[in-house]
């Protein structure tokens, strides 16, 4: 039996706005590959920031490579690589020497940063600006100096708050390929994302959150299974009007933000004219009306009755 | 080179940028240079310097730890396995040799105007004492900016805080009530120690007063502060201290 990297014993937290996360308990077992997938606000940042001591638990146990997260011990931080959703840097040096620091504050030697960070900086395409301060660095490019020093050190456990957000698609696929590469290792990686369609290609265990619970979990196919037979229709609206789901039994989900309705159903020809009509008779036009296969995002939806990303 | 630790990173973010640091240098000239080039009382002098240099030391090290909260460097810092004590340290150590290049120059400058000339058994305690103060002054204003939660507030804490140091260190004058405990928690304080020093070394060049100079608290002071601030520059303690044994 592998050991379990990440213990969490009803976890709860809350922001003086209230939000945070309620009872949440987890096990991440050692080269699992776990998905947290959720909306904005869902609680996944802060279960990271958890995780990664940031915050002070207002009950429950967090254990990282078996040491208790809450006693003030910093000594498995040098197992763990975290790149945040917006990684904090010192602007005014460049990518290089920010990376510098953080791998030899994780204690690897001069010879090995050398070595890491050029491969590093070449596998982000980043190399002809390694040199240059991170202030003249766009969005994306300070995201991937984040990925560079959350992996410079080999970390045991890689901890990816929003990795897809913000970043272009060429670093999607290496993003990918790191995170495959980790899992082919035995290696742990925790991902929080909302990025549905990036965390199905990289088939993680998912835990799906909602309002600071965790209200669903699987493997992607289990959670795929759930909705194969249905598809999605996205009709968006002439104008905003606030709708309650119609009283046909097929729809599973019915979902409403702004002029868009989001359902999800069996495929079948004859409702859609059925809904068009039943939009109609509420006193909307419908400007289009779009039906896609069902996926990870589907799942969710009909999971919390919300889109993952809407 | 590249920053080893949170020292080098402190001083090399300081210096990174040539123009902030003519700025920073810059500015605190311009604000110190009347109490050093123009006519007034040598009690006023010193004390506005000594005033400069707690705003400097004090209210730079607290605006700048809520800074590195705000913009989520502090975050950063925390999750690296590097003690917390340690990253106090070094961004006090850092801080004070940063501010020693702003205060230093406007110091050394008064002790020539005022004619003392070079000689090291005055300006090694005067140099001693503005370390030790700046160094003091750094730690306190970095737990003050961890203390206080928003960056707002930073700002009033930090102004009410040199007040009561500077009053408690004897730079502004105290009622007959109070002026017991004042005469008790300056002489403690490193901030009046260095105002002694300074008016005690110009004094003694005019050949007006006596010096009030602990050469052996001067000497300390200097190496607390420049000291450890040249064992981080040289990434010494090297591995296995403040880090944990990575990848070689």
């Amino acid at each position: 039996m592998p050991n379990p990297t990440i213990e969490m014993w009803e976890v709860s937290f809350s922001y003086p706005g209230g939000k945070g996360v309620r009872g949440v308990s987890i096990t991440v077992w050692k080269g699992e590959c776990l998905g947290l997938l959720g909306r904005n606000g869902s609680g996944k940042t802060t279960l990271t920031h958890l995780l990664l001591g940031l915050h002070e638990l207002k009950s429950g146990s967090i254990r990282v490579f078996g040491h208790p997260v809450s006693n003030g011990s910093r000594s498995h931080l040098g197992r763990i690589g975290f790149a945040p959703d917006r990684p904090p840097l010192w602007e005014n040096l460049s990518g290089y020497r920010n990376a510098y620091f953080t791998a030899r504050a994780y204690g690897c030697s001069r010879d090995h940063i050398t070595h890491a960070l050029e491969k590093l900086f070449e596998s982000a395409c980043m190399e002809d600006q390694a040199h240059e301060p991170v202030s003249t660095y766009s969005f994306g490019m300070k995201k991937k100096l984040g990925l560079i020093q959350a992996l410079c050190h080999d970390p045991e456990l890689l901890i990816l708050d929003e990795p897809t957000a913000g970043v272009d698609p060429q670093f999607m696929g290496v993003l990918t390929q790191v995170v495959l590469s980790r899992k082919e290792k035995g290696m742990t990686t925790w991902i929080a994302s909302n990025d549905a369609d990036w965390l199905a290609g990289v088939d993680p265990g998912i835990l799906i959150m909602e309002e600071g619970r965790v209200v669903g979990d699987g493997t992607v196919d289990s959670l795929l299974d759930q909705v194969s037979a249905l598809e999605e229709v996205r009709v968006v609206l002439d104008g905003y009007l606030p709708l309650s789901p119609p009283e046909m039994t097929e729809i599973r989900s019915f979902h409403q933000e702004g002029n868009i309705l989001v359902m999800l159903m069996p495929p079948n020809p004859r409702l859609l004219p059925e809904i068009m009509r039943w939009i109609v008779s509420q006193g909307v036009g419908v400007r289009s009306m779009a039906c896609s296969g069902a996926g990870l995002k589907e799942a969710f939806l009909l999971r919390t009755g919300r889109p993952v990303n809407g | 080179m590249n920053p080893s630790n949170v020292f080098q990173l402190e001083l090399f973010y300081a210096v990174g940028s040539h123009r902030r640091l003519v700025r920073r240098v810059g500015l605190a000239f311009l604000l110190g240079s009347p109490f050093v080039f123009t006519a007034m009382p040598l009690a006023v002098k010193t004390t506005g310097l000594t005033m400069l240099l707690l705003f400097v030391g004090f209210f730079g090290a607290a605006v700048s730890t809520a800074k590195t909260r705000s913009d989520g460097r502090a975050m950063q810092l925390r999750i690296l396995p590097i003690p917390r004590i340690l990253v106090m340290l070094d961004r006090a150590w850092a801080g004070g040799v940063i501010d020693l290049l702003q205060i230093g120059p406007l110091i050394a400058f008064l002790l020539v105007v005022e004619g003392t000339g070079y000689d090291p058994s005055v300006w090694g305690p005067v140099f001693g004492y503005a370390c030790a103060t700046l160094l003091l002054l750094n730690i306190l204003g970095h737990l003050l900016g961890a203390a206080v939660e928003g960056n707002a507030e930073i700002h009033l804490a930090g102004a009410l805080a040199v007040g009561m140091i500077a009053f408690l260190s004897g730079l502004m004058p105290a009622p007959d009530l109070l002026k017991p405990v004042v005469a008790s928690t300056s002489a403690w304080s490193p901030v009046f120690a260095l105002k002694a020093a300074m008016d005690g070394a110009c004094a003694d060049a005019s050949g007006s007063g006596t010096a009030v100079l602990s050469v052996s608290g001067g000497y300390l002071g200097l190496a607390a502060l420049l000291f450890p601030a040249l064992l981080r520059l040289c990434d010494l303690p090297g591995e296995g201290f403040g880090r944990p044994a990575g990848p070689r």
